[in-house]
């Protein structure tokens, strides 16, 4: 084969500008610490990459509604307990009233505690958790309880049994919320029980006081207990959801590393490699401008 | 009997002869570098000897040679590597188009970037599952918004970008076609200048060259089929249609077509389209048309089927005011490149329906429309990022393949272009042993002449009749 100066000049520029390609290739991976920088640098890995960074979006979107959740949760709660403690009170208060030995002025006296009781359960059940009362259901815009009359001889609801429910895991939602119709606004709750309590005291019926009063605070207790009850439920719930959702996210994040990140070592490697290549191709383009026939001859 | 001054003319035509080889040997020389030039070669033979049968023949030993001529400049060339480098040069152009479309639009998405459309659509479905959580809030109103709004812009220019690079493309086919129309002209001159020169019997090697380095250009833009008359004149034909005829030469037209407003190939005075399979041309018209287009028309029926699923899904629902929800996004959109908030959402952020219920605590439908994201869309029978990383992911997938093949085709022209080089290209340490050789001729022709002078000297001066 005749060689001729054109073709070893070409095919040296080829090498050359080859071994730069290749050179430019590692040095991206290496600066961008990624290996994927276009979707041509891996066409089936990009679905993946792609996918796992949805993933791990909406992991942290559930998270988030995990840990919103379980703040309304924990302010319902507080709200439930406070309740409870009223009842208890509110129970003692029955009792004492019941007793041969108080007096029709000391059970007025207890019937004032028991006023009191009541605009502290108006307090609680109107609880907000930033700017939402936690017990109106989904009109929770405004105040749901009020009282008519006073001293309170009735109370109004303005919310509804609507659920509030968040997305906590791909595709299920759970309710945060307690439903504030069937807890207190029942004919047999709280502001009911403490109603009467305080109209029996008034009235002096012993009673009643002692026998279906007390029964009525108990249910009416026994129904914040269970919402309680509930409560403690979907907060383990919750707490399951989380402890999946944050395995679920550090897979993901592995996998991704795994995807998308330049293993280090081996971009190294290859970088010095083609490095040697570029070097060893300007090497023999320093050779090839050295003597010919024309420098021999004379 | 022998001439007196035979030897003369022998010397003579051998001097003569080799000057002409070194003046060969020096056009090689100056021409080492110059692309396209194919080296040419002194044919020496020996001239017709002497005698001729004839009645005057005489009755010694023949025949005598009478020296070298020149016989012909032969231009040492491969017509099959030729044929074969055009083909080459002919899908490197398509190949090149092709990738140069996919890169650019691998660019364009930037993806897996954080400002890719994927990341768009994830905030957006983000900012539904916040709603969700506060329905009431303006601020989460406000980031729904805002979201959509992005997507929007994010889809349209995208969808602008492409188009533009589409009439990019279109513009780029129309300065081929004046580019291809060109080589055509100046083919035809060269042919009509080629035809003279064989006329009276020369070999037009240097325009020879010259009509290649054109048919080469020419191979890069379009396939061509060339057809060698027995004059060295070329038939250059396109599709089955004779771009240069060996009498004068046909002109492409690029008209814009009413029906896509984008240019259409046509023969200029025929009403017949253009048939390219390789080439730039081919390659452009295949950018525009397949791959623009395609891409645009992923991004139409993503960006439609987005619309109608939203938009059915936010209907469902109720706004802020406790009214039935309208359209989120504005329902009169034709593609990509117009979609865009509905005018009552861009007016006014309660018209949002994130409530199913209608009381402004319920966050259901945005619920529910951020749960859209895992549901297949009736129009493109998957999700829509499905859709979209599907879409993303062919490109990669077309983009690599151009690469890979555009390398293969370097590779290719490569070992062509060394084949040629080795059959036609100049090598500088062979002309100079040509030089030599030359050389050394000539002295031994001079030398020739030196021993027939010397001979006439001694005839003419020792036995002189003037002595």
């Amino acid at each position: 084969m005749r060689v001729t100066w054109g073709m070893m000049v070409d095919n040296l520029l080829a090498g050359m500008s080859g071994a730069a390609a290749r050179i430019q290739r590692y040095q991206t991976e290496l600066a961008t610490g990624k290996r994927v920088n276009r979707p041509s640098d891996d066409p089936t890995g990009i679905g993946r990459i792609l996918s796992l960074r949805s993933g791990i979006e909406r992991t942290k979107t559930y998270l988030a509604n995990i840990s919103q959740a379980q703040e309304w949760m924990t302010v319902s709660e507080t709200a439930l307990q406070r309740a409870n403690d009223i009842l208890a009170l509110a129970k003692e208060c029955a009792q004492r009233g019941a007793s041969d030995v108080v007096t029709q002025e000391g059970r007025q006296a207890i019937a004032r505690e028991v006023n009191g009781l009541l605009d502290e359960l108006l307090a609680l059940t109107n609880t907000k958790y930033l700017g939402r009362y936690v017990f109106a259901g989904t009109a929770n815009a405004a105040a749901p309880f009020a009282f008519t009359g006073d001293p309170p001889s009735g109370w109004t609801f303005a919310g509804n049994a609507g659920e509030i429910r968040w997305e906590i895991e791909p595709g299920s939602d759970l309710a945060v919320n307690i439903m504030g119709e069937g807890v207190f606004d029942a004919p047999d709750g709280a502001f009911a029980a403490l109603i009467r309590l305080r109209d029996d005291l008034l009235a002096g019926n012993i009673e009643a006081l002692g026998g279906d009063d007390l029964q009525l605070v108990n249910g009416a207790q026994t129904l914040v207990l269970n919402a309680l009850g509930d409560l403690g439920a979907r907060g383990r719930r919750l707490e399951q959801a989380r402890s999946g959702l944050e395995g679920l996210r550090q897979a993901f994040l592995e996998n991704l590393s795994g995807y998308e990140d330049t293993d280090v070592a081996e971009a190294i490697l290859n970088l010095e490699m083609a490095e040697s290549a570029y070097t060893a191709a300007q090497g023999v383009a320093a050779r090839l401008v050295r003597a010919t026939l024309v420098d021999l001859l004379r | 009997m022998r001439s007196t001054f035979f030897g003369l003319e022998t010397a003579r035509r051998a001097l003569s002869a080799s000057q002409r080889a070194l003046d060969i040997a020096g056009h090689n020389i100056a021409n080492a570098n110059a692309p396209g030039y194919t080296r040419q070669q002194a044919v020496l033979a020996a001239t017709d000897p002497y005698t001729l049968p004839s009645y005057a023949h005489l009755r010694s030993a023949g025949q005598v040679g009478t020296g070298v001529e020149v016989a012909e400049v032969r231009r040492i060339q491969c017509a099959l590597l030729a044929a074969q480098s055009r083909q080459v040069a002919s899908e490197s152009g398509t190949w090149a188009s092709r990738q140069e479309a996919l890169s650019r639009l691998e660019a364009l998405l930037n993806e897996p970037g954080e400002s890719g459309m994927h990341s768009l659509f994830d905030a957006f479905w983000g900012s539904w599952h916040a709603l969700s959580t506060y329905p009431a809030d303006s601020a989460l109103r406000a980031g729904c918004r805002s979201a959509g709004s992005s997507l929007c812009d994010g889809l349209r220019r995208l969808a602008q970008q492409v188009e533009s690079m589409q009439t990019s493309a279109d513009d780029s086919l129309a300065a081929e076609v004046v580019a291809v129309n060109s080589l055509a002209r100046r083919l035809d001159e060269l042919n009509r200048q080629i035809r003279s020169v064989v006329q009276i019997g020369d070999n037009p090697n240097d325009l020879l060259d010259q009509r290649d380095v054109l048919l080469a250009e020419l191979s890069a833009a379009t396939d061509i089929h060339v057809h060698e008359h027995a004059d060295a004149t070329v038939t250059v034909t396109v599709g089955g249609f004779e771009l240069v005829q060996q009498f004068g030469c046909n002109q492409l037209e690029a008209a814009v077509d009413p029906a896509t407003g984008f240019r259409k190939l046509t023969w200029a005075g025929f009403d017949l389209p253009v048939v390219l399979s390789d080439g730039r041309l081919a390659g452009l018209s295949e950018m525009r048309d397949v791959i623009y287009g395609g891409f645009l028309s992923d991004l139409d029926r993503l960006a439609s089927g987005l619309v109608a699923a939203v938009n059915e899904a936010h209907q469902l629902g109720f706004d802020a005011n406790g009214l039935p929800g309208a359209e989120f996004f504005d329902p009169s959109l034709t593609g990509a490149k117009d979609i865009r908030l509905g005018a009552g959402v861009l007016a006014d952020l309660d018209a949002i329906a994130a409530s199913a219920s209608g009381d402004p605590g319920d966050g259901a439908n945005a619920m529910a429309i951020a749960r859209l994201e895992e549901q297949v869309i009736a129009g493109l029978g998957m999700t829509l990022s499905d859709f979209y990383r599907g879409v993303v992911s062919s490109l990669g997938v077309e983009s690599r393949e151009a690469d890979r093949a555009l390398n293969t085709q370097e590779l290719l022209a490569r070992q062509i272009s060394n084949q040629r080089a080795a059959e036609s290209g100049v090598s500088l340490d062979e002309e100079m042993v040509r030089l030599m050789e030359h050389q050394h001729a000539y002295t031994a022709a001079a030398r020739l002449l030196n021993v027939m002078d010397e001979m006439l000297v001694t005839l003419i001066e020792r036995l002189g009749a003037g002595r």
